[in-house]
């Protein structure tokens, strides 16, 4: 018995590119179309295809939230996004959503049918370029999660830290305002960043950790 | 020194009275004449006030005492001196303006110093009295002619409403052709209409609010003469008796009309120049929203636009080189038997294509990033930092947690550019280690904060401004603010300040 597919995408030229490429391939068929989100899950509803291949940026409803409800309310139907959009947070939000394969449109028809066989069997997939993009924010999240555990002032910022100084000083934020030559609210915004990445209450903890850290005030 | 003119042609008569002076060792000066003309010409010459008292005898060689009395204008006081037995004469002398008279006598003599003193004394009062008098009468008579002459009408009243006195503007005031004398003594309410704004009621209440507090009260009223608007201020003020007693009111009127007509021109030029100035800043402000609204208009037609293109590229071009990067791709695998040089050809062309898609791709997220519509600006700044941290050595450090409330479209585009367009800064002064990028929320307003620590630069130079000005302008158009700072050596740093719709 051949995978049924259902072809979600507003764009109708892709769309009929996409099923006459499938319509050598008897293990696969094409049951429906979807030109917007909304249709896609309605379609996914009333065919129940093994497969629905869903583009991300469409009308109505985007191709995510679509694969969110398809995964929530129809988990037999395996979702596989076939964009354009190559934007990191897009593709870690569809695997969140249950997107079992995230695929770019320009992959070569080898790589589609790869996808194709490996979701089909209950599997992930992820083009070439894709995993190189993932990699590369899990590359920069790694960097720059170094960043925030590295011990000491470079916590902070160098600004930052000349308005912690003052703020040790026990100085106003409008007397910090005059001597940095900044405004009264980037004070108040760096004192809160501050506090926020210090996980302190008040400017006395800070002081104390101004102490602990040996400033030279 | 005291001077004493002696008229006395009797020898033995002027030398006791010269021996009576002496001996009272005062340093009084004695003028001593034989006869009336002598006299005459001396007084007549002599400056007021330098004779303290002239002595005349009765009889003398060329006439009578009273002859000096009478010829000489009196500038001191005359002392007559009679014979016995010449009394009656003595009164005639009074009434001519003599001061006293003496009956002559060794004794009288004697006592001539002090007579003369008493005299001196006296006379003196008289003066000053006669002056006090006199200034009275014409302070008198001044005020008589300012109330008479004076425009405005001035009457007075007692208890009982009766005219006590009026001047000669009050029957003008009341239009009443009668003798000023004739008015006196009649109710001074008749004068006036029973209704009306100028009513008799109007009028004995201010009477009577004086009469009852003995209290000045300030009146003002307005009529239409010849078409003319008179204003007019009263004063009603208390007569008050010797014995503390309220006897009466006096009235006192002042055309005000031109002061207050005054006063009306400077309020009008002062509401019209309010006017003005309101309407000024009113055009001002209009300026300021028309300018912001420009401002947004060409950002948003600038953004449209990007829209637009993104769209076209990404719907038309991109989807079209897919299907057809697919068909060459599935060509490709369908032909097995094809020369080597041909497959290096074919495969070159699959490569073109590839890159083809991908520049399409790049080019449509620069102008429209779907994930900024589709997840937020949290998600959509992380891609862009995601993206500079893969292709550089610079570390970023972001805490955007502030930004995955959802906003308003144009508020989360706008700050997108805005970040964008600070990041770019960064990457094009180069040699930044680290960037730092904030956000914080609060009730009303979000703050995102910039730093990094490359070059920096100047903001004041030329060169700089495009791009940052973009970034005030942007800031504007959400009715917040963008402060930036820069020296070159010590990086950048920005706070973007946009207030938010309370929910």
């Amino acid at each position: 018995m051949p995978t049924t597919i259902l072809i979600a995408d507003d764009h109708p030229m892709f769309a009929e590119g996409l099923a006459s490429l499938l319509l050598s391939h008897d293990e696969y068929r094409v049951i429906g179309y979807a030109y917007d989100g909304v249709e896609t899950v309605r379609k996914v509803h009333e065919l129940k295809p093994d497969i629905a291949i869903v583009d991300v940026n469409m009308p109505e409803l985007d191709g995510i939230e679509a694969a969110s409800q398809i995964h929530r309310d129809h988990p037999s139907t395996r979702v596989i996004m076939l964009t354009m959009n190559d934007e990191a947070s897009l593709i870690s939000q569809a695997i969140e959503a249950g997107a079992h394969a995230y695929m770019l449109k320009n992959s070569a028809k080898s790589d589609l049918f790869a996808a194709l066989k490996a979701v089909s069997a209950g599997k992930q997939y992820f083009s070439a370029g894709v995993a190189q993009i993932l990699l590369q924010k899990e590359i920069s999240r790694k960097k720059n999660d170094s960043l925030s555990t590295t011990p000491g002032e470079e916590i902070l910022t160098p600004r930052e830290i000349a308005v912690a100084k003052l703020l040790v000083q026990d100085r106003t934020n409008a007397e910090i305002a005059d001597t940095l030559f900044i405004s009264v609210r980037t004070v108040e915004g760096h004192r809160m960043n501050i506090l926020r990445k210090l996980n302190l209450k008040s400017v006395v903890g800070l002081a104390k950790y101004a102490a602990q850290q040996g400033w030279t005030l | 020194m005291p001077t004493i003119v002696l008229v006395e042609d009797e020898e033995a008569h002027r030398e006791l009275i010269q021996r009576a002076f002496e001996q009272m060792h005062n340093d009084t000066h004695l003028e001593h004449f034989d006869t009336i003309r002598g006299a005459e010409q001396y007084l007549a010459n002599a400056a007021t006030g330098s004779i303290d008292v002239v002595i005349v005898d009765w009889n003398l060689p060329d006439g009578h005492g009273m002859d000096l009395l009478r010829r000489v204008p009196i500038n001191a006081p005359f002392l007559l001196m009679t014979s016995f037995g010449n009394e009656s004469l003595a009164v005639e002398a009074m009434k001519a303006g003599a001061m006293d008279y003496i009956v002559k006598s060794p004794e009288e003599f004697r006592r001539m110093p002090a007579t003369v003193q008493r005299i001196s004394r006296e006379w003196t009062n008289i003066q000053k009295r006669k002056h006090a008098e006199e200034a009275l009468r014409r302070r008198e008579e001044q005020l008589r002619a300012l109330i008479n002459n004076t425009n405005d009408p001035i009457w007075s009243i007692d208890t009982e409403y009766r005219l006590l006195a009026v001047n000669a503007s009050f029957q003008a005031f009341i239009q009443i052709a009668t003798r000023q004398t004739a008015i006196l003594g009649h109710s001074v309410l008749d004068y006036f209409p029973e209704t009306g704004h100028n009513s008799r009621s109007l009028w004995k209440g201010y009477y009577d609010r004086v009469l009852q507090t003995g209290k000045q009260v300030i009146a003002e009223y307005q009529d239409m003469i010849d078409g003319r608007v008179i204003d007019t201020e009263m004063s009603f003020n208390p007569i008050i008796s010797v014995s503390g007693e309220i006897s009466g009111v006096v009235v006192f009127t002042r055309d005000v009309s031109e002061r207050k007509r005054s006063e009306r021109e400077l309020r009008l030029r002062e509401e019209r120049l309010n006017a003005a100035l309101l309407e000024k800043s009113r055009l001002l402000e209009e300026l300021e929203r028309q300018k912001q609204r420009t401002l947004q208009a060409v950002v948003e037609g600038q953004e449209h636009e990007r829209s637009r293109i993104a769209k076209d590229l990404h719907d038309g071009v991109g989807q079209m080189l897919s299907v057809v990067k697919i068909g060459v791709s599935a060509v490709q695998e369908q032909i097995h038997s094809i020369a080597p040089d041909e497959a290096a050809q074919l495969h070159e062309s699959i490569v073109l294509l590839d890159s083809a898609v991908q520049e399409v791709r790049s080019v449509s997220h620069q102008l429209m990033p779907v994930a900024l519509k589709q997840l937020g600006l949290s998600a959509a700044i992380q891609d862009i930092c995601s993206s500079v941290t893969a292709s550089t050595a610079i570390m970023i450090d972001t805490e955007l947690s502030a930004l995955e409330v959802r906003m308003d479209a144009v508020q989360e585009l706008t700050l997108y550019r805005i970040v964008q367009e600070l990041l770019n800064n960064t990457l094009k002064y180069g040699d930044a280690r680290r960037i730092s990028i904030q956000a914080l929320r609060e009730e009303s307003a979000l703050l995102v904060m910039y730093e990094d620590d490359g070059k920096g630069f100047d903001l004041h130079a030329d060169h700089e401004g495009i791009g940052l000005n973009n970034i005030i302008s942007r800031a504007t158009m959400l009715g917040g603010t963008a402060e930036l700072h820069s020296t070159p050596g010590e990086g950048m740093a920005a706070t973007i300040d946009i207030p938010l719709l309370a929910a």
